[in-house]
């Protein structure tokens, strides 16, 4: 069982227990993180890169961290921030259209070890590659994550009713998908 | 709120997903929820202390990169003049070290000038004063002019050559050829007696030169009596010697 956010807070602040509060923390969140950032990069060692600069992050900002905003969203927040500015970084570096970055991660998730393109989950997440960006996060967020619209919109900084419409246009899209695959 | 009543709002929150999700698109609700991606073994269990042992290294070398060198109070006031003065010197340094290879000797004499200026000589130079004698401007246009009316002039100079020379040698004025040799025939005819009435004429005596005019009648007797004396012969041989180009021209022709 984890401790409770507060009482991490609480010790994080106190040098003595600093490192063992933030051991918890990484701990308490870090495969809910990790899965959030490994569906929007889908190569474990990217996840591994930018989850590493997501608890750097978390250590440097801890101590400014206003509590009244929940521990819980402000991960997600900057989780997703470091996982859009990798993409980013990735589409700079090889300087090539978006529709070129979306094939690169349906490449990316074929030729996991695992991949079977007779399974369903499989080609679900070969349609959720053809997503954009924000249709992407925004699905997942929702399907895997079963994320409330309200949680999701202080994540994103989007309102509730464009993620709705957004979610409806990512779902339709992946049944189009797998309709056709 | 208590676990049992979070645990419900989980799954009121769930089955609201899923009926959203029906209602949208039941082929994907029917896929299994499972994720089909994996990590690596025990890759979780170690992550809190690798991401630790990140941020001992970013702080360690953070540390390193911010205070570790001091720099003396007001190095870099001073720093430009330092520099420039050391230009200077290696400057004068370099000229030394060449005259020394070169003659050595002259290193050991002393650089003041020798020569002395009037007092107050560089103050009173004015270089304004100096007036500028401003050379005359010949323009382009002016040029341009006389290139045209040498032009004209070689121009209608080698059209009246021409027309001149084309006609000597077609025009007939009388109706009869004009022919340089037919004045020597013509010539020929005419007695030496007639030759000398002609020219004791007084009116015929034009086109005399300066030189001849200036001669006394004394020595026109004696002009008169030589040319008496001289045959036919003679007389057009010296006319070859001393025939005018155009005279030459003829001579050669008969």
């Amino acid at each position: 069982m984890h401790p409770d956010d507060k009482e991490l807070l609480f010790q994080f602040q106190n040098t003595a227990t600093k490192e063992k509060a933030f051991t918890a923390i990484i701990n308490k969140y870090q495969e809910k993180l990790y899965w959030h950032v490994r569906r929007l990069v889908v190569d474990h060692d990217d996840a591994n890169d930018v989850l590493q600069n997501v608890f750097i992050k978390v250590w440097k900002g801890l101590e400014n961290f206003r509590e009244d905003s929940q521990l819980y969203t402000w991960l997600y927040r900057i989780a997703t921030n470091e996982g859009l500015t990798f993409l980013e970084q990735q589409k700079k570096r090889s300087t090539v259209s978006l529709s070129d970055v979306e094939s690169g991660l349906s490449n990316k998730v074929k030729a996991d070890a695992n991949f079977d393109a007779n399974k369903l989950e499989w080609r679900l997440q070969l349609a959720i590659q053809q997503l954009p960006e924000k249709q992407r996060m925004v699905f997942n967020l929702r399907y895997y994550d079963e994320m409330p619209y309200q949680e999701m919109s202080r994540i994103l900084d989007t309102s509730e009713g464009a993620l709705k419409a957004s979610y409806h246009h990512a779902a339709k899209k992946i049944e189009e998908f797998i309709k056709n695959y | 709120m208590n676990r049992l009543s979070k645990l419900v709002v989980i799954m009121e929150n769930k089955t609201d997903i899923l009926q959203e999700l029906r209602n949208i698109s039941p082929l994907i609700v029917d896929i299994q929820s499972v994720n089909p991606f994996s990590v690596p073994a025990g890759y979780f269990e170690g992550l809190p202390a690798a991401i630790l042992e990140k941020i001992r290294i970013g702080a360690i070398l953070d540390n390193a990169s911010a205070d570790t060198y001091e720099v003396p109070a007001g190095y870099f006031e001073g720093l430009s003049a330092n520099i420039l003065s050391k230009i200077k010197m290696g400057e004068l340094n370099g000229l030394a070290a060449e005259l020394n290879e070169v003659a050595p000797l002259l290193n050991t004499i002393s650089k003041s000038e020798v020569y002395t200026v009037p007092a107050g000589y560089f103050d009173q130079m004015d270089l304004s004063a100096v007036t500028r004698k401003e050379g005359k401007v010949i323009t382009l246009r002016i040029a341009r002019k006389w290139m045209q009316y040498a032009a004209a002039a070689v121009m209608a100079g080698i059209l009246v050559t021409g027309a001149f020379l084309y006609n000597d040698g077609n025009s007939s004025l009388t109706g009869i050829k004009a022919d340089s040799s037919d004045v020597s025939f013509e010539m020929n005819k005419v007695s030496e007696a007639e030759l000398v009435t002609y020219l004791d004429n007084p009116e015929h005596s034009v086109a005399v030169p300066a030189a001849t005019t200036l001669a006394s009648e004394a020595d026109l007797v004696d002009v008169k009596n030589n040319l008496s004396r001289l045959s036919d012969e003679e007389l057009n041989q010296y006319l070859k010697e001393n025939a005018e180009p155009f005279e030459s021209a003829v001579s050669e022709k008969e």
